[in-house]
């Protein structure tokens, strides 16, 4: 039986997480990532990077907080990207990527949930996955 | 990177409370959110900024027919923000631990060019959260029945009253 990465976290709360009906895959994934490859924030769900911003929402959030978001394509991940710098200005650089990186999840991987219409999907990684070793940048955002 | 410092602006605290309704738009965490006072007054926070202590937020009161315009993508987020009943917005720094440590009330246009929205900031279906949509249809419902939802509109906020600590959001339930 395969281990999550962040199990002990994910196995804290209260609603199953990853969702049940989460499963693997094999998918091209896109994801907003920063100048290098190796940046130790790239592959970190946002959870993690700082637990305390999430202690007051919902379970379901939480959760949700603690997987990696996603994209099944470039145009989404752009689009997406697009949206939220026109609310966050040139702030979103510094806090969401520089850029724009490729690769593949493979159902051995982890667990995937459903794309949503954004193109959008969330995602829980097993133990020992290094997503710095099989993403490449593929351009600015 | 230290933020910006707005001494001149700092305040003690709000002189109000606020209950989060929903996300209007969420990324890994929120990035604009609805919220209302004691009085059901209508606020939106934004995120603006942050180093390596604080998020700072943006915070400017509303309207039930401005929201109804930007559902309708006659108002982008930045004329909500110039149009705002108040004249005025707060930013607030919260720290890792969920503490509001500083408040600033700036006048609208005291606010940094990088911290306000593009002109393009319209409201976009495919882009918004499900909660969005949701007040949307609420308040095109609402106001098709009542015409007018809001006869007190462009009531300001009372002045605010000095706070030792100053009042923290409500943890949703």
């Amino acid at each position: 039986m395969e281990q999550f990465k962040y199990e002990p976290f994910l196995k804290k709360l209260k609603v199953n997480c990853p969702p049940e009906d989460f499963d693997g895959k094999n998918l091209e994934a896109f994801r907003w990532v920063f100048d290098s490859i190796e940046h130790d924030d790239n592959f970190k769900p946002q959870y993690f990077k700082n637990p305390k911003r999430f202690d007051a929402l919902p379970e379901e959030e939480i959760c949700q907080s603690m997987g990696l978001s996603l994209f099944t394509n470039e145009q989404s991940a752009r689009s997406r990207f697009t949206e939220l710098i026109k609310l966050m200005g040139k702030k979103a650089y510094q806090t969401l990527g520089t850029n724009l990186a490729k690769g593949l999840v493979l159902e051995n991987d982890g667990v995937s949930g459903p794309v949503n219409e954004k193109g959008h999907f969330t995602f829980y990684a097993y133990e020992g996955v290094d997503f710095t070793t099989s993403f490449k940048i593929a351009g600015k955002l | 990177m230290m933020m910006q410092p707005f001494d001149e602006y700092k305040i003690t605290g709000l002189d109000f409370k606020l209950r989060k309704l929903g996300n209007l738009l969420y990324h890994e965490g929120p990035i604009e959110t609805h919220y209302v006072n004691e009085n059901d007054e209508d606020y939106l926070l934004l995120w603006v900024d942050g180093d390596d202590e604080f998020n700072r937020w943006l915070l400017f009161k509303t309207t039930i027919p401005l929201l109804d315009d930007f559902f309708q993508k006659e108002l982008t987020t930045l004329d909500l923000i110039h149009k705002n009943p108040d004249g005025f917005i707060y930013l607030i720094d919260i720290d890792d631990n969920l503490v509001h440590r500083r408040f600033y009330k700036l006048p609208v246009k005291k606010i940094p060019g990088d911290y306000l929205p593009s002109r393009a900031s319209f409201f976009e279906e495919l882009q918004f959260e499900d909660y969005a949509l949701q007040l949307k249809n609420y308040l095109s419902l609402h106001l098709l029945r009542h015409g007018k939802a809001y006869p007190n509109q462009a009531r300001s906020s009372v002045s605010l009253a000095a706070e030792p600590d100053g009042p923290g959001f409500e943890k949703p339930a």
